[in-house]
Order: C-alpha cells, then structure tokens, then sequence
C-alpha cells in the first residue's frame, strides 16, 4: 500500500485524510495505512508550520497532566479533607409530579441497591466518591446542560470513556443534561434524556467500591434476564410496570440503571445499541 | 499516575505527535484545534492508562480516540462560528433598528458582559490553544473546557428565547 499512496497526489494524499476524519467507524482508514498516507503526504509536501512536540508536550504536562494527577491522587486522601458537595436537592426533586415521584422512587431504588452493596466498602474507610470520573456538585460541575442523540457520546463528553452505554434513543429523545448527585457513601451521575413532551429516560451511573456486590437488585419474578441479538456476553436485567420500563447492568467497574416512561421494547433496543468492545471512543452522536 | 504509566504517556505522546499533528492540520485546518485536539486524546490516555499499558495496540487506540475527537472538534468548531455569526447577523439585520449600532460587543453588552462568551469569541477569533487560555486565566484546561461548554450552552438558550 504504501507504494499506492506514494504514486498519489499530496491533493490526493489529502483529500484521503479529510475524508477519513468524515467517515465513520467502517469506511475509515486503519491506523497503519494513516500512517502510510502521512508519511507519503510528508515526502512530497512540508508541513505547516506548528509548535514542536517538547513544547506542547511541556504545556501538556502542565495544564492537563497536573490537574489529572491532583484527581487521582484526591482517591489516596482521607475522607476528612476530601472535597464535600454541598447538599442540593436535585431539580427532579424539587417538583412533586407524578411522573417526577416516579423517576425520584427509580432513581431511589437504584441508589439503595447499590448502596447496600456499598456499605461494607464504606466502613472500610473507602469514599465511592472519589472513585468517580465526573465532579461533584461544584461551581464548575453543577450540572450539564447539552443536546446528545447518544448517551456514549453524553458519557464521552463528562469524561467516562470506559462505560459502554446505549448509542440510540427512542424516536424522538435527546439526551439533553447530566447531574451527579452526592450521597453519604455514592456519588451518582445522572444523564436525563426527554422527547419535549415530558417524557424522560434517565441513565444512572455510579462506581462499586471495593469489594462491593453487584448492582442487580433481587427482586423476585419482577425482571427478566434479557441477551441482545448478536449481542456480546451481556447480561440486562430488564422489567416493566405500567407504562414505564427500567434496566439494570454492570459493567467493569460500573454500576448502571436505565428507567423511564416508554415501552420495554425501546428500552431493549437501546441496550442492544450498546457497543461492548472496549476502549469506547466517543461516536458522532452530537 | 506511576512514573513507569507517565513515562509510557511520554514516550507515546512523543512517537505520535508529528503524525497526529500533521494529520490534524490537514483535516482541521488550524494549528491551535489542532494541538488542542492532541492534548485531549493524550488526557483521555492518562485516565485510561492502566488499560493502554496492557492494550495490543496503544497506538492505535491512541489514533481512534483521536480521529474522533477530530470530528467532534470540526463540529465544535463549526457551531462557534455559526454562534458567533448569528450575533453579527442579528446585528446586519437591523433588529435592533432603533439605533444605528452594528458592533455586537454593543448590541449584545450583557451578554457580552459574561466572561464565558469572551473567553468563547477569543478562543475562535484568536487561535489560541485552550493550554494557553488556562494558563493566561490561572486555570486547568478542563474548567476552561467546561467555561467555554458553558458559554456555548448559554448562547443557544440566548437565541432559542
């Protein structure tokens, strides 16, 4: 191949990386044959000018590498000089609607699950919170308004790059904010999606503590093991009451739950959009 | 981070970067997405560097995650300007048509007055990285990500209402 690209035009040679920085997972170049292209690209044409590797690496090491050692060494501190949040109520809570009360009791079960798991963990002096890659309740991250057609992508953009999530949503849904919400022993994120009627989806997500069990609640006969077609060895555990659905996995080091007001089936759907192959880079969902 | 994971970051930042920059100017156009573009894929690496040091393929994930937020940044890049524009236009319509003032910074002056949405026109007009943006303000580079997220998010709610 690369005798291929070197018999190119650098026009040619370009217009191959443009329309491979376009083209989505299937039509995109491997990593060896960028590579060829860029280095047939560069014997027949100089680079434009940029700034030298020791001098980005060196801005590299200093505004982004710091701070990202300052995070994970926040996890060896004791529990006393960590960083708190600051007691907020979150805005599903605020109002009490019916469908409100309904997504706040999901959003109970599903941090009373993994909580009780927890516990052990906590007594053992391990804050959950500090575990978690997305911030707590700050000025900086006190919630996240934004407009995804994909909770990966959503995942993506708050840092979560090891958690594969559903890459569709139901016609009509957006995923259009995230909030973490702190308690005593979790630190839970929570990604809202809503079509602009008043129905939502919600994904929560939070981080198992060492040695803690698995999220899955026991309830007995209300959920269903459910496999996606062609679907790598996942296991959902899936249920349905009235008109809302809800769905519990785990994944490495994850603990998530998906509920809401739509019909099992979309719910389904959506977890066989999940993508299981790490690393899970963000998709062009936005 | 150990010193053994930094010092595999260090190599693999070094062995790539003209590749990575070479690539990213072509599709991108622009020194300083460029560059920015680069130091995000190479953060996502040290918050998944445990995985990488025993991935086959470092490189290669490297490349992925990096292609992807080549895309992400010409579709960022894109609705800036479009934001920015919208404002001009707003202006060069005349709906403001009781005074005769173009200059947005005048039209527009409390929106204008949020640090968030400089930060925002500066980071298009002036080709700066966002390392060198956190390094002027004295912040990191992922709040002043998450300033100019914000200045976005406020923009849009600016002109839906």
């Amino acid at each position: 191949m690369k005798e291929y690209y070197r018999s190119k035009s650098s026009d040619e040679l370009k217009a191959l990386l443009r329309a491979d920085a376009e083209a989505g997972a299937d039509g995109a170049l491997e990593p060896e044959e960028a590579w060829e292209v860029l280095e047939a690209l560069g014997e027949k044409e100089p680079s434009p000018p940029y700034t030298s590797a020791d001098t980005a690496w060196e801005r590299f090491r200093r505004s982004y590498l710091e701070p990202v050692e300052r995070r994970t060494a926040a996890e060896t501190l004791p529990p006393s000089l960590r960083r708190r949040p600051p007691r907020r109520r979150p805005s599903w809570a605020r109002s009490v609607g019916r469908s409100n009360l309904k997504a706040a009791a999901a959003a109970l079960v599903t941090v009373a699950l993994i909580s009780a798991a927890s516990v052990s963990a906590y007594a053992a002096g391990a804050d959950a919170r500090a575990a978690a890659p997305w911030e707590y309740e700050t000025e900086e991250s006190a919630g996240y308004e934004f407009e995804y057609t994909s909770l990966q992508s959503a995942l993506y953009f708050l840092g979560v790059s090891d958690l594969s999530a559903p890459r569709t949503l139901p016609e009509g849904f957006t995923c259009t904010g995230a909030q973490t919400v702190g308690t005593r022993i979790r630190n839970v994120l929570l990604l809202r999606c809503s079509d602009g009627s008043g129905a939502e989806i919600t994904m929560s997500v939070a981080v198992s503590g060492e040695g803690v069990g698995s999220a899955v609640p026991k309830r007995n006969g209300a959920l269903e093991k459910y496999t996606p077609d062609g679907g790598a060895a996942a296991v959902y555990l899936v249920g349905a009451s009235g008109g809302s659905s809800e769905a519990y996995w785990k994944d490495g080091r994850y603990e998530c739950a998906l509920y809401g007001e739509c019909p099992l089936a979309e719910l389904e759907k959506m977890l066989s959009s999940i993508e299981r192959t790490p690393p899970y880079p963000a998709d062009s969902g936005r | 981070m150990t010193t053994e994971e930094l010092r595999f970051v260090e190599a693999l930042y070094r062995r790539m970067y003209d590749r990575l920059m070479r690539y990213a100017l072509e599709t991108l156009g622009d020194a300083a997405r460029a560059e920015d573009v680069i130091q995000s894929t190479f953060e996502l690496a040290c918050l998944n560097v445990a995985a990488l040091t025993r991935h086959p393929a470092p490189e290669g994930w490297v490349f992925v995650t990096f292609r992807n937020l080549v895309k992400t940044s010409a579709k960022e890049r894109a609705g800036d300007v479009m934001l920015l524009e919208r404002l001009q236009s707003r202006a060069a319509a005349g709906e403001n048509a009781h005074n005769d003032e173009t200059d947005p910074d005048v039209l527009y002056g409390d929106l204008l007055d949020l640090p968030e949405y400089r930060l925002l026109r500066e980071y298009v007009d002036c080709g700066k990285t966002v390392a060198e943006f956190a390094e002027t303000m004295g912040i990191s580079a992922e709040a002043c990500k998450k300033r100019l997220q914000r200045a976005r998010n406020r923009l849009r709610r600016y002109f839906r209402e």
